[in-house]
């Protein structure tokens, strides 16, 4: 009707419109802020100004507190060098077998993994090379035939069981000196950083020239002992229990700190694999590898981590990372503890930058902390005695001095790692109650790898006994054939161990031969003490290279 | 002998085909090659180095390289080929041409890029002087007859890896919790405008005033007519009046949504908002 109405002409509307009633209606705006839907509040839209301050004040962005934003640390950080490393575990008289550690280079995992092996031929052949180049750039090729002759490897035919190696000693013999055999040949008349106290007994050289060859001879001998990492005094390897144990001290300001590694099997050190002791000493500390102490004036940063939630409402979080999602079984307690720290706790959290060396032990020893009042604040550890605890090198319980050490590992983070030369898998046989240790590499005679498996003498599927007639139509087998590599280990009790404890013996099997033959290879029994936990393990051996800023060695 | 002469046939036969105006010239002779001497024959490419001045030098540079010992680059070679396994066919190589009287120091060129004179291969031990700057390129070259850089060249890549050198500091966090305030900063300004047209000028209570007053409207903009039970039906008070006589100036809801709606103005979201009567 209205539209009708206002079309008319001015003059003939107000005419009708006087003969209207005339009744005023009223509308009133209802600006709506909640609302039982919750994608407006999650979308966090914006609104007028006044909406952005009243979101900020229903999120606590305006509320005043009574403190100051940290804006200037001192941090004072004690820190000394490894100075002394014992291998194995560490007893009450490892002050003994300890050993100093006195190169400013060092690094932990040769120290620690390196095994005094019998250099594979291979080595030795090279080295010997060696020996006859250094004798050929020192103008005495004319010794060369002698050499050889004196330190010859001995011929070798093919060997089925050390293929490559046997190949390659008949292209040595007689043409390569043997370096092992010239090193045990020299070793009496080494003379230190000079030359040999004398020349070999029955080698001359023709011409003269002695005093020469007894320089290059002893040059030689220097390199050719410090070509492998050769492990300090003892090995850290507890074959018992397939893992390294050993132990390092340093002699911080504050006193002596030793800390174990007592179940080191991953090849890769951190700090985690650390625990602070107390009672073992490794002994004096060497000259000139005591600690000191860094004072440091530095301004905190919040600390941030990708996935953290905003400590605001209209901010951007980042979307690489999403903690929400992360999900968690009922014994899944440190991946709750982690997101529930990172996203109720990780506000509130500053951090500092020390720049720490390599191979170090460190303590903290205090930290003050300056708000913008100028107000100091004395930071100490987190801890909650009788609670429990991360990121430490002590049990929870401890709050003694040594709770509060850390140790910056002086390791490298890559490693040049060859083919493995020895390789033995031992996995659990629920069926059968037992462990296999299977061997799957081992040395040949020449040091070179050799699959095991090409090794084993054929096992035969029929097993026959005495007095078997062989023509039955049915045959009951007692077990399957079992490799000759396949060496089974029984648990046992061990022997002075807590209740329960168990190691691992091994037993012999009997194997059944095509031509009806048996043998039951009765070895040496070894052990070596089980841990429950994995079900599949590795251990194997091999060469590694590691590079460190000064020296670089093999 | 048979086979020979049908190799033969067939090599001829290859060189006589005719082949479309558009067949790389190369293809051919790689055909005639790998009949003579197999399907795996690799053939090498030759090319010349854009820009070979800075591997010259480098090359020419050997005895400081390797710090005056010629024997340095082999028994690197024999101690590397330990931990790669694709070096160890060279080395071995190397050891039986060795062991036959050959004498390979020689053979070996090293060389760096970026060239620094003076400066030790950055595979042997760096010595005081430290080690090199990260990205530098050691390269081992094995040619019995001599490497030069400048001429054409072709070669084998046996092997090529990288090799990181561990800093001998290292950066580590010490992380303190502090209840930090969490107040921050406003997200909207407040253009304060003085009550009276003209003022003199701005005093300490009028600006706290408009402050607090910026602050009690914020709080209440979060109201919903819920909260404010009692003043419902006066507040708020954005009353408009609406007549068709025209008697008072008329405000008409619903032709406004009708128009929004016909310009496109009014999106689903938006529309879901609009609620009361028509």
């Amino acid at each position: 009707m209205p539209d009708r109405l206002w079309n008319l002409p001015p003059a003939e509307l107000d005419l009708e419109l006087v003969k209207l009633p005339s009744v005023v209606t009223w509308s009133r705006l209802e600006p709506l802020a909640l609302s039982p839907d919750l994608t407006p509040g999650l979308q966090t839209l914006l609104g007028d100004p006044l909406w952005l301050l009243a979101r900020q004040w229903q999120f606590d962005e305006l509320r005043g507190e009574d403190g100051g934003t940290p804006v200037s640390a001192v941090v004072e950080v004690e820190h000394a060098p490894l100075s002394r490393l014992h291998p194995g575990a560490a007893g009450p008289g490892a002050a003994t077998t300890a050993v100093d550690l006195v190169d400013e280079d060092i690094l932990l995992e040769p120290l620690v993994e390196a095994e005094a092996v019998a250099r594979a031929a291979r080595v030795r052949a090279e080295a010997g090379l060696q020996l006859l180049r250094l004798l050929d750039a020192a103008g005495l090729g004319r010794l060369r035939p002698r050499v050889v002759e004196r330190w010859k490897f001995p011929p070798r035919h093919h060997d089925e069981r050390d293929p490559q190696g046997s190949a390659r000693a008949v292209v040595l013999a007689g043409r390569v000196p043997d370096a092992g055999l010239v090193e045990a040949d020299l070793a009496p008349l080494d003379g230190g950083d000079g030359p040999l106290t004398g020349m070999p007994a029955g080698l001359t050289v023709p011409g003269g020239g002695a005093a020469k060859a007894r320089a290059v001879l002893g040059a030689w001998l220097r390199w050719y002992r410090t070509q492998l990492v050769a492990p300090p005094g003892r090995a850290s390897w507890n074959p018992h229990r397939q893992e390294y144990a050993f132990a390092v001290q340093a002699e911080l300001p504050s006193g002596r700190a030793v800390l174990r590694a007592d179940e080191y099997t991953t090849g890769r050190l951190d700090w985690a694999d650390f625990d602070a002791v107390d009672g073992v000493e490794l002994g004096a500390t060497p000259a000139g590898r005591t600690g000191g102490t860094i004072r440091k004036v530095l301004v905190p940063m919040p600390a941030r981590f990708p996935g953290m939630p905003a400590d605001r409402l209209w901010a951007f979080e980042d979307g690489n990372v999403y903690l929400g999602g992360v999900e968690a079984g009922p014994t899944d307690l440190t991946r709750m503890a982690l997101v529930e720290f990172s996203l109720t706790f990780g506000v509130d959290w500053f951090v500092l930058p020390v720049d720490l060396p390599a191979g170090s032990v460190v303590r903290v020893g205090s930290l003050a902390v300056y708000d913008t009042f100028g107000e100091k604040v004395d930071v100490g550890p987190t801890r909650q005695p009788g609670g429990w605890s991360m990121f430490g090198l002590t049990p929870s319980t401890d709050v003694s001095r040594r709770a509060d050490l850390f140790i910056v590992p002086p390791v490298v983070p890559h490693v040049l790692e060859g083919d493995p030369l020895e390789e033995v898998a031992l996995f659990r046989d629920e069926m059968a109650n037992l462990v296999w240790g299977v061997e799957r590499i081992v040395q040949g005679a020449s040091g070179e790898p050799v699959n095991r498996g090409r090794l084993a003498t054929p096992v035969s599927l029929r097993q026959r006994l005495p007095d078997d007639l062989g023509d039955a139509a049915i045959v009951y087998r007692l077990m399957t054939p079992v490799p000759d590599h396949w060496i089974p280990f029984v648990a046992v009790p061990m022997a002075g161990g807590r209740p329960g404890a168990i190691e691992l013996e091994r037993r012999p099997l009997l194997h059944f031969r095509d031509d009806g033959t048996t043998d039951l290879p009765i070895r040496a029994v070894s052990s070596c003490a089980a841990r429950p936990r994995p079900t599949w393990r590795r251990t194997a051996s091999g060469w590694q290279r590691r590079r460190f800023p000064v020296t670089a060695r093999s | 002998m048979a086979g020979l002469a049908a190799t033969l046939v067939r090599i001829e036969e290859t060189r006589a085909r005719p082949e479309p105006a558009d067949a790389d010239p190369v293809d051919r002779q790689l055909e005639i090659i790998r009949l003579a001497l197999g399907a795996h024959q690799p053939v090498l490419p030759v090319s010349t180095l854009a820009e070979p001045a800075e591997l010259v030098a480098s090359v020419a540079d050997r005895n400081s390289l390797l710090g005056d010992d010629p024997t340095a680059a082999i028994t690197w070679l024999h101690r590397a080929a330990l931990v790669r396994p694709e070096l160890d066919p060279l080395s071995g190589l190397l050891t039986h041409a060795e062991a036959a009287g050959v004498g390979v120091t020689g053979q070996l060129t090293v060389a760096q890029l970026p060239h620094r004179p003076g400066a030790r291969w950055c595979e042997l031990p760096f010595g005081t002087a430290g080690p090199p700057p990260a990205g530098t390129v050691g390269l081992l070259v094995v040619a019995p007859d001599g490497f030069d850089p400048a001429g054409p060249v072709a070669g084998l890549a046996v092997d090529a890896w990288a090799e990181t050198i561990p800093a001998r500091e290292h950066t580590a966090g010490l992380a303190f919790h502090y209840d930090a305030p969490a107040a921050r900063p406003p997200q909207a300004v407040v253009l304060a405008v003085h009550p009276r047209p003209n003022p003199e000028r701005w005093d300490l209570d009028t600006l706290l005033a408009t402050v607090h007053e910026t602050a009690e409207l914020a709080r209440l903009r979060a109201l919903s007519l819920k909260e404010i039970e009692g003043f419902s039906g006066l507040l708020p008070a954005l009353y408009l009046p609406n007549n068709y006589t025209r008697d008072v100036p008329s405000v008409s809801f619903k032709g406004l949504v009708e128009l929004a709606r016909a310009r496109g103005l009014l999106t689903a979201a938006a529309a879901a908002g609009v609620v009361g009567k028509d």
